[in-house]
């Protein structure tokens, strides 16, 4: 027994390593995009009050751009109102498409981007808002120029978000121009393009089509711009295309953001839940 | 180890992490060449520092590093590996002088020839580790090392050039 202890001891150092080697790999195992604790992320309470300081200094420096893309989103939201008050087309868009009220019931949050990263395989955001102004794991998240990804933790006062950049996002998408249902997945290199998985090979693909969520999930609404078709190509035995798209949003320069509230969001997952449970 | 030795590592592990986390995590150049300067708070460490302080302290660093980067587990891993390592790797390069009477393993104490051959290696080995743990296995080889080729030589830039602006010859 006091050879044994005259061992581990002599070897200290060595047994110290390994322990620690499995206790990082246990972690890197353990930790998933989705729903985690904020302790061990960007949003808890030392390291968001750290990139909020940074971000104060820095945010002078952007206030051109964030000038610029508020004023188009503005210009946006007019146009919107106005073809609103023409009475024609409002009540043929009543007509053609009922979709009831609850559809529309989403809440949006704005939030600044204290810390963004896009150059790693997995990618994340930190915004300056959290538990005390209603954001929860799950929720999706929005730019004024289209998706940004879903809300992966969250302290009181901040929030990480697994961005579209990180290869373990996938989301639930739909073509334009069809309405096909596939999958917006980032392949882990560029961060203006990203892939799509699932495209069955009888379409016939366009340049520039546009992808947009699908609303399949209590994620995001249905519509919102996730990119353009880029490019496409299938081999002759292949069943799905291999498809680029360009995404919408600019992740280089994110300021602004908004999170997405579905209040029926929980109520929509236990339902999908229950239905997966009995397939 | 002295209070003047625990004073000088609290220093130097607040101010690698926090020029770390807020300037280097965003300077990123030509989209593959990362910087990972924290790695010489661990290079930088006392000679005669015990190997067990080491890898605590390495460990330590990672840690608080992967809070920030949202990549729990990575950084950890690849420095705790590198604080193991860093005694072996010292005594397999013993400097002219030796280690006696030397505090800290700096650039002016020991020259330049030796201090490439103490962090180069010991960097592109934290750097293989980061990139391909990130990338969770070798199937975009050649894209993971062009990141860890690039990475390593801007790391070891700021690394030397932080051995200029800080560092002096140990008494």
């Amino acid at each position: 027994m006091g050879q044994l202890f005259q061992f581990l001891y002599y070897y200290r150092a060595f047994f110290l390593f390994l322990g620690l080697e499995l206790l990082s790999f246990w972690l890197l195992i353990r930790t998933n995009p989705y729903h985690s604790s904020a302790y061990f992320h960007s949003s808890n309470t030392i390291s968001g009050t750290i990139f909020q300081t940074k971000s104060d200094i820095h945010s002078y420096f952007e206030l051109k751009e964030v000038n610029k893309n508020l004023a188009e989103d503005n210009a946006g939201l007019r146009e919107l109102i106005s073809r609103k008050d023409q009475p024609v087309l409002y009540s043929v868009q009543q007509d053609s498409a009922k979709i009831p009220d609850i559809a529309y019931a989403y809440d949006y949050i704005a939030a600044r981007v204290i810390n963004n990263s896009t150059r790693n395989i997995h990618n994340f955001l930190t915004i300056n808002k959290g538990k005390k102004h209603g954001i929860e794991p799950g929720m999706g998240v929005i730019s004024n120029q289209g998706v940004v990804g879903k809300v992966m933790s969250v302290s009181n006062n901040f929030a990480t978000i697994a961005s579209l950049l990180n290869t373990e996002m996938y989301v639930s998408s739909s073509m334009k121009s069809n309405g096909t249902f596939c999958t917006t997945n980032w392949n882990g290199s560029d961060p203006l393009t990203s892939g799509l998985l699932y495209v069955p090979r009888h379409l016939q693909l366009f340049a520039n089509d546009s992808i947009v969520t699908s609303g399949f999930n209590s994620v995001f609404p249905p519509d919102l711009l996730i990119g353009t078709i880029k490019s496409f190509e299938i081999e002759s035995n292949a069943t799905f295309y291999k498809v680029d798209i360009k995404l919408a949003n600019d992740f280089y320069a994110m300021s602004y953001v908004y999170v997405i509230n579905n209040p029926h969001r929980e109520e929509q997952s236990i339902i999908e839940q229950e239905i997966t449970g009995d397939e | 180890m002295n209070s003047r030795n625990i004073l000088y590592i609290a220093v130097s592990f607040v101010f690698y992490i926090l020029i770390q986390v807020m300037f280097f995590k965003s300077l990123v150049l030509f989209d593959v060449a990362f910087c990972f300067v924290y790695i010489a708070f661990v290079l930088m460490l006392p000679v005669q520092i015990s190997t067990v302080s080491l890898i605590l302290a390495g460990f330590a660093s990672g840690l608080v590093i992967d809070v920030f980067y949202d990549s729990l587990g990575i950084n950890a891993a690849a420095i705790t590996f590198i604080a193991f390592l860093r005694p072996v790797w010292m005594r397999m390069i013993p400097p002219r002088v030796g280690y006696e009477d030397v505090n800290l393993p700096t650039l002016k104490t020991f020259g330049f020839t030796w201090f490439m051959a103490y962090s180069l290696p010991l960097i592109f080995i934290h750097h293989m580790i980061i990139f391909f743990m990130e990338a969770g296995g070798v199937f975009m080889f050649l894209f993971t090392m062009s990141k860890v080729i690039s990475s390593t030589i801007f790391t070891f830039f700021i690394v030397v050039l932080a051995q200029y602006m800080f560092y002096k010859a140990s008494e």
